[in-house]
């Protein structure tokens, strides 16, 4: 789907605060509240928009992340990357071309949690051949705004 | 901005809510609930936490609707979840899927980083355009970025031209994704001073 300046205006409104009513929006945007809540269920039908949650990892206690990659027999590859998009502590899983098959990025509440899902979940699943663990220490910069709807 | 000011008893362990008028000792009340919350890594109490539950699967639901689920009324929830907001533990946006965009293109690319601080690359490769996100690594590659690009000329462009140019950069690494089966981040560094990482790494 293609936006148009009026999609990308009530995105720019929504993501300051995805809170604001449609009333609030159409108020902004000086138009009605019907022409809001039209334009935002097409965009949220054609999967090119969601309103989503996004909480404080630190808050959450979410701080035992890691980047895992994934080196693993080719025929097994989508299964693998589809099984750990499903974890609940997965953020990102994708099929790479490069090193790795497959990087997936995990947060968990702790280290003994974290280790529970690399270790003995995916390092077990048929063809994985072998996994390379990255831990971040810190973000400089983390756009949560651009994602991939599925 | 509303603060709810708790009590902290002996045990370090928050108690019931109680209001102190005192301006100083709310301050102080604060500070303490900050080291508290350092400490223990937990901002969020058992309500907001229902809030949040409530708010992950709808996102715009009214305060109204909000309060009648959780028996609460539309005041306190609202100003429960400008609280969160205010201390940067939450927030609701609109999250684009990158293709609506025009990009066609997501990779994440290892940088490994010489004579200069990793800090510093960080900061610089944060603010290309194209780059997602830039995240600081413990041991080699210092740095792992994602980044998108509306082609693969552009891609090429994004690191040739701009990525390994960054002072400090010594080499980069890609791995292109082919194809994603989830990329929604949930949660994200909503506070700029993190407990994880002073940027003192060199």
């Amino acid at each position: 789907m293609n936006l148009d300046d009026f999609d990308l205006a009530i995105i720019r409104e929504l993501q300051k605060n995805g809170r604001s009513s449609n009333r609030e929006v159409a108020r902004v945007l000086d138009v009605s509240e019907g022409k809001i809540r039209q334009r935002l269920k097409k965009m949220q039908d054609t999967k090119a928009m969601r309103l989503g949650l996004v909480t404080d990892s630190d808050a959450r206690g979410r701080t035992f992340a890691a980047y895992v990659r994934i080196k693993a027999q080719l025929r097994h590859v989508k299964t693998i990357a589809t099984k750990i998009a499903e974890f609940p502590t997965c953020a990102f899983a994708g099929i790479t071309v490069g090193r790795f098959d497959i990087v997936a990025f995990i947060s968990a509440t702790s280290r003994d949690e974290l280790a529970r899902v690399i270790d003995g979940e995916i390092a077990v699943m048929e063809g994985v051949l072998q996994l390379d663990v990255r831990e971040p220490v810190g973000y400089s910069k983390h756009y949560f705004e651009l994602i991939h709807i599925s | 901005m509303r603060v709810r000011p708790r009590a902290i008893n002996p045990s370090g362990r928050c108690s019931n809510p109680v209001t102190i008028y005192n301006a100083v000792g709310i301050v102080t009340e604060m500070a303490e609930r900050k080291a508290l919350r350092r400490e223990t890594k937990v901002g969020l109490d058992g309500i907001d936490d229902r809030i949040l539950e409530v708010l992950q699967t709808e996102p715009r639901i009214t305060n109204k609707a909000l309060g009648l689920a959780l028996s609460m009324t539309e005041g306190s929830v609202a100003s429960r979840i400008r609280a969160m907001e205010a201390q940067g533990l939450m927030r609701v946006v609109a999250q684009l899927d990158f293709r609506a965009l025009g990009y066609t293109i997501l990779a994440l690319i290892d940088v490994t980083v010489a004579n200069r601080k990793i800090d510093d690359v960080a900061k610089s490769l944060s603010t290309l355009d194209g780059v997602g996100s830039v995240t600081i690594m413990l041991g080699d590659p210092a740095i792992i970025i994602q980044v998108h690009a509306k082609g693969i000329e552009e891609l090429q462009n994004l690191i040739v031209s701009k990525i390994a140019t960054v002072v400090g950069v010594q080499q980069v690494e890609t791995n292109l994704l082919l194809d994603i089966a989830k990329w929604q981040p949930g949660s994200a560094q909503l506070r700029p001073n993190s407990h994880l990482y002073n940027g003192s790494r060199s």
